[in-house]
């Protein structure tokens, strides 16, 4: 054992830290060209041989089957073409998709959603889609929900093409609702006797004590997310101008401090240790244990599932004096800049996002689909489970999406997310986790303006 | 052709005289042999290692978010991370009192487990490989195990600590209590310590133990002035990568904590891979690990250099 040995062995262990991210650094930092061919250069499409991949994340089996029957329906329509399917854990998307970009081998069509839109939009490296739809007869946006559009066009650019949707509800129980002498909940967006003051008493007449034990047996309700309770009370995470936190505002504090008493004063929502003792969301709530929880449509497919569970959904409810909000999750899918041909990209993309993938959406994976006339018939509006499907469909006027600036997942995951934590274990007050967070937002934002 | 013997004198000669030593043919061709035998971890040293680390200095100095090119901004990173970012300073404490506590805890803990295992007792190879089988498995699965264990609502820990009239804390879901939890857990692993310390301490050859009897050494004086000083090199061994391992902690606060709450376990590793493959800023992150390759290799020296100290080779005399 001599100290050469050692210094060799620690600078082993130390290099292998740093390895990961160097890297990267064998791969020549090629940016997607920026010339990039879009439709209106006229590109003509040949009859070679040619080779598509589709990038996705997740790999549950029915993601799988539904990716392949897309890319077998893109060889039939040309024969060729040869296309398939790159999916990846939801966690690893973010590097494997940049890491093949940067490599100079992008892949044709890439998922997107809330949380990599506004990531890869900020680098560059999305095609805007526009000109292409414009380019093609076949093709129109108009049979997607308008709002959708709207709210992912920026600077009169759109790099998603929709494919689902995931408004947020509140789904309830409704054998629980009986037990405690509760009506199901109202339908209507608009109503604004559904609201944060019925929304706590029907909470708190739902939280109970059943074996008498001390110890809360079922809570009234089950919040994973707050985003979508802070946009209810008109807050936001920054400002209008988006150059500073907004959660110093009126109505940001007072929502935060309204979801923090839920659990810390009033006890109608489970603890982090509780919910980390007895599963997920639908898990507690599909074992009776939390009678109202919030999530997307994507709550609907496992619910199904579950033989003998008598449940529904309703509308988010309106705080005092603010309009209805419906806060969304859309996804889709964008063509990379530097594809080897845009033109077969947006192919692909056509039918990723087609009429009869859309059906999929709505009848194997359970979201909403993002074409309109699919989602409002008997694929998705008309299916027996839940009984008031409707409710996912009216949310579109109020359509809410996730902050689309390019460093929000930074925003969210460095600055506020462990100072609201805190919070919300009573650790701290709303106040002080908030004036904590804004100073880290702001300069967060600074960076990125390049002030 | 002179002889062997002749050659060797030579260079021994030239050696004394401070002059690096004339090859002869065969030693030279040895080399060769040698260095081509090398080869192959030599070849994967330099693509594989010590290339990323130095391209990882590169863009240490530059602004990187990987689809555009580096820009180059001098020592801005490493300007921000010392005087502006209070995450990294939370980090390093965190990943400081980390290291202070777990690394002598787990070392007196596996020398007290080897002791026991060097005794002649029944059933000691099923208790040392009792001992040893946390050391085998995965992380993630030891993580997602303490989880429920530390849980304050159901855990055991919690439902032990209650038999006693008393009510837990809320471990992982408490910013006071969370960095002792995972430095509690931690121990769980104190097998592959004490495996090193076994393997040391059967080499302590058994006329030393007769010598100290002889000389009416209690087992405390035995222990002291023959086992220690003869275990020190693998003190010193199991010291240094205990420290590394520690530094580099990643897993557990990935898993348990996600570095909460409130940035209670933001280990210095996990903020390097958050900075590197959540937020993207590739720059900035190899400032950070450079800063980390630095401080381990710091430490890992000083604790070298203090070893001519403490620790006994055989063979050597005065302990030098």
């Amino acid at each position: 054992m001599t100290d050469q040995s050692w210094s060799r062995r620690h600078f082993l262990q130390g290099s292998a830290l740093v390895a990961g991210g160097a890297l990267m650094a064998a791969c020549a930092p090629v940016a997607g060209d920026p010339g990039a061919a879009a439709a209106d250069e006229g590109e003509s499409m040949s009859e070679e041989p040619v080779e598509l991949v589709a990038q996705y994340w997740g790999t549950r089996p029915e993601f799988i089957e539904d990716r392949e029957i897309l890319a077998q329906r893109m060889t039939e329509k040309f024969p060729n073409v040869t296309a398939s399917q790159n999916s990846v854990p939801g966690g690893q998307y973010g590097e494997k998709v940049l890491t093949a970009i940067a490599a100079g081998t992008p892949p044709d069509t890439m998922q997107l959603n809330h949380r990599w839109e506004p990531f890869f939009r900020g680098q560059e490296a999305l095609l805007n889609v526009i000109p292409f739809a414009d380019a093609d007869g076949e093709f129109s946006f108009d049979v997607f929900y308008p709002r959708i559009i709207e709210l992912g066009t920026t600077e009169g650019q759109l790099v998603t093409v929709p494919r689902g949707w995931n408004p947020f509800v509140i789904y309830y129980n409704r054998a629980l609702f009986r037990e405690a002498g509760l009506d199901d909940l109202p339908t209507s967006w608009e109503n604004d006797t559904w609201n944060w003051d019925s929304f706590l008493e029907t909470a708190q007449a739902l939280t109970a004590d059943s074996d008498g034990d001390g110890r809360t047996d079922v809570y009234g309700m089950f919040f994973p997310y707050w985003y979508p309770f802070l946009r209810l009370g008109g807050g936001d995470v920054l400002s209008d101008d988006q150059q500073s936190s907004g959660l110093g505002s009126p109505q940001a504090l007072a929502a935060l401090q309204w979801l923090a008493d839920l659990r810390l004063t009033h006890g109608v929502s489970p603890t982090p240790a509780e919910i980390e003792g007895l599963g997920s969301a639908q898990d507690l709530f599909t074992a009776g244990r939390v009678a109202m929880f919030t999530a997307g449509a994507w709550g609907i497919g496992a619910l199904t599932r579950v033989e003998g569970l008598d449940w529904d959904v309703g509308p988010l409810p309106r705080a005092a004096g603010q309009p209805p909000v419906g806060y969304t999750q859309y996804y889709g899918h964008g063509i990379p800049k530097g594809t080897q041909s845009a033109d077969w990209s947006w192919e692909y993309l056509k039918i990723i996002s087609d009429e009869e993938s859309n059906i999929t959406v709505a009848q194997t994976i359970g979201d909403v689909p993002a074409m309109r006339h699919i989602a409002e018939s008997e694929h998705f509006a008309g299916l027996p489970k839940p009984p008031t499907r409707q409710v996912f469909i009216d949310s579109a006027p109020h359509m809410q999406v996730w902050p689309t600036i390019a460093p929000i997942t930074e925003i969210m995951s460095r600055a506020i997310t462990p100072e609201l934590n805190l919070a919300f274990l009573g650790e701290k007050s709303v106040e002080d986790a908030v004036a904590a967070a804004g100073p880290q937002v702001d300069e967060i934002l600074a960076a990125f303006w390049g002030n | 052709m002179r002889s062997r013997q002749a050659q060797v004198g030579q260079a021994a000669n030239e050696l004394a005289a401070g002059k690096r030593p004339r090859m002869s043919g065969i030693a030279r061709k040895e080399a060769i042999a040698g260095y081509i035998a090398i080869s192959p971890w030599l070849l994967g040293f330099l693509i594989f290692q010590l290339a990323p680390i130095l391209a990882a200095f590169y863009i240490s100095s530059t602004e990187w978010r990987i689809l555009s090119a580096p820009e180059f901004i001098g020592v801005r990173n490493f300007d921000k991370l010392l005087f502006k970012d209070d995450l990294f300073w939370q980090s390093i404490k965190v990943t400081v009192i980390y290291v202070i506590f777990r690394v002598p805890v787990s070392a007196v803990l596996s020398l007290a487990l080897a002791l026991l295992m060097n005794q002649q007792l029944a059933g000691r190879r099923l208790f040392r490989t009792i001992y040893y089988l946390p050391a085998v498995i995965p992380l993630v699965a030891v993580s997602m195990m303490w989880i429920w264990i530390f849980n304050p609502e159901y855990g055991v820990l919690n439902s032990f600590i209650r038999l006693f009239g008393v009510e837990g804390p809320q471990w992982i879901h408490s910013s006071r209590w969370a960095l002792p939890a995972l430095i509690i857990m931690s121990l769980w692993q104190v097998g592959t310590g004490m495996v090193i310390f076994l393997a040391g301490l059967q080499g302590i050859p058994a006329h030393l133990y007769e010598a100290a009897t002889i000389d009416g050494a209690n087992t405390w004086q035995r222990f002291l002035k023959v086992t220690l000083p003869m275990l020190s090199p693998v003190v010193l061994f199991a010291l240094v990568m205990n420290v590394i391992g520690s530094f580099q902690i990643f897993t557990q606060a990935y898993i348990m904590t996600a570095g909460g709450p409130g940035n209670a376990t933001l280990f210095l590793v996990l903020y390097i891979y958050r900075n590197a493959f959540e937020w993207f800023h590739m720059g900035y992150a190899s400032a950070l690990a450079w800063v980390l390759f630095v401080v381990v290799l710091v430490i890992s020296l000083a604790m070298l250099r203090s070893s001519e100290h403490w620790v006994h080779y055989e063979g050597r005399i005065g302990g030098a």
